[in-house]
């Protein structure tokens, strides 16, 4: 079943032909140098981290 | 944050171009829209570029990435469940066997029975073939959960996909 399920997986995935992206590569990256820098983000994005090393620090081994 | 430099900014291009459309299928397993799959994409790259000079290179921005998408996606399906525009009856899925193109809006419809949770881990492991502590690292959650929620989901992509899953079985 792990196979039949790859091979669905991939049919799915790979047999259609990617649709065009409405964005460039190029035009994507200036859109990610546009973007203002939210201090908020960034202190959301730390926190998540500090989150998960907790967790990871902390959880029951097995 | 500090955005990258120059030589970052090549880099990050050229994992763009490598990346992106692996990236951009994934996504469309997991939401099943490829227009969505698309912007979904782009949040994750836009994210990635921003914390590109934090990440550790040994290991590479592929899993980083993946966490970023996966959690765009879940959050996705999130705001569409709030704002209801999921089906409030989950699709049929046929009992025969299919074929070609009507085999994969039968997988599709499948996949769209499983929790986001759950669709995200069968495209990691199965899809992606990432292993357990990978998929847990993307996902967000224990190796024991990624074990468990596989084996549920596998379990109901069986039961809806049997025709599918076994075309030899009598």
């Amino acid at each position: 079943v792990d196979e039949e399920v790859r091979r669905l997986l991939r049919r799915v995935a790979e047999d259609e032909t990617l649709p065009p992206s409405t964005v460039s590569d190029a035009e994507l990256l200036e859109k990610a140098r546009d973007k203002p820098t939210s201090a908020l983000a960034d202190v959301l994005s730390l926190l998540g981290a500090l989150r998960r090393r907790i967790r990871s620090l902390t959880r029951p081994a097995r | 944050m500090a955005k990258p430099d120059d030589e970052a900014t090549a880099a990050f291009t050229h994992y763009v171009r490598e990346a992106r459309a692996r990236l951009q299928r994934t996504a469309y397993l997991m939401c099943g829209d490829w227009q969505l799959a698309d912007d979904l994409t782009q949040e994750t790259l836009i994210t990635l570029y921003r914390r590109w000079s934090a990440i550790d290179q040994n290991i590479g921005p592929t899993p980083y990435a993946t966490r970023v998408l996966v959690h765009n996606v879940r959050r996705s399906a999130k705001r569409a469940w709030r704002s209801h525009e999921v089906m409030m009856t989950p699709p049929e899925v046929p009992q025969d066997p299919p074929h070609g193109s009507e085999e994969r809006a039968v997988i599709l419809k499948a996949l769209a029975r499983l929790g986001p949770r759950q669709r995200a881990i069968i495209v990691l492991r199965y899809w992606q073939d990432m292993s357990v502590e990978q998929t847990a690292e993307a996902v967000g959650c224990t190796r024991g959960t990624v074990t468990s929620q596989s084996h549920r989901a596998l379990a109901t992509l069986r039961a809806l996909l049997g025709p599918t899953l076994n075309p030899t079985d009598p």
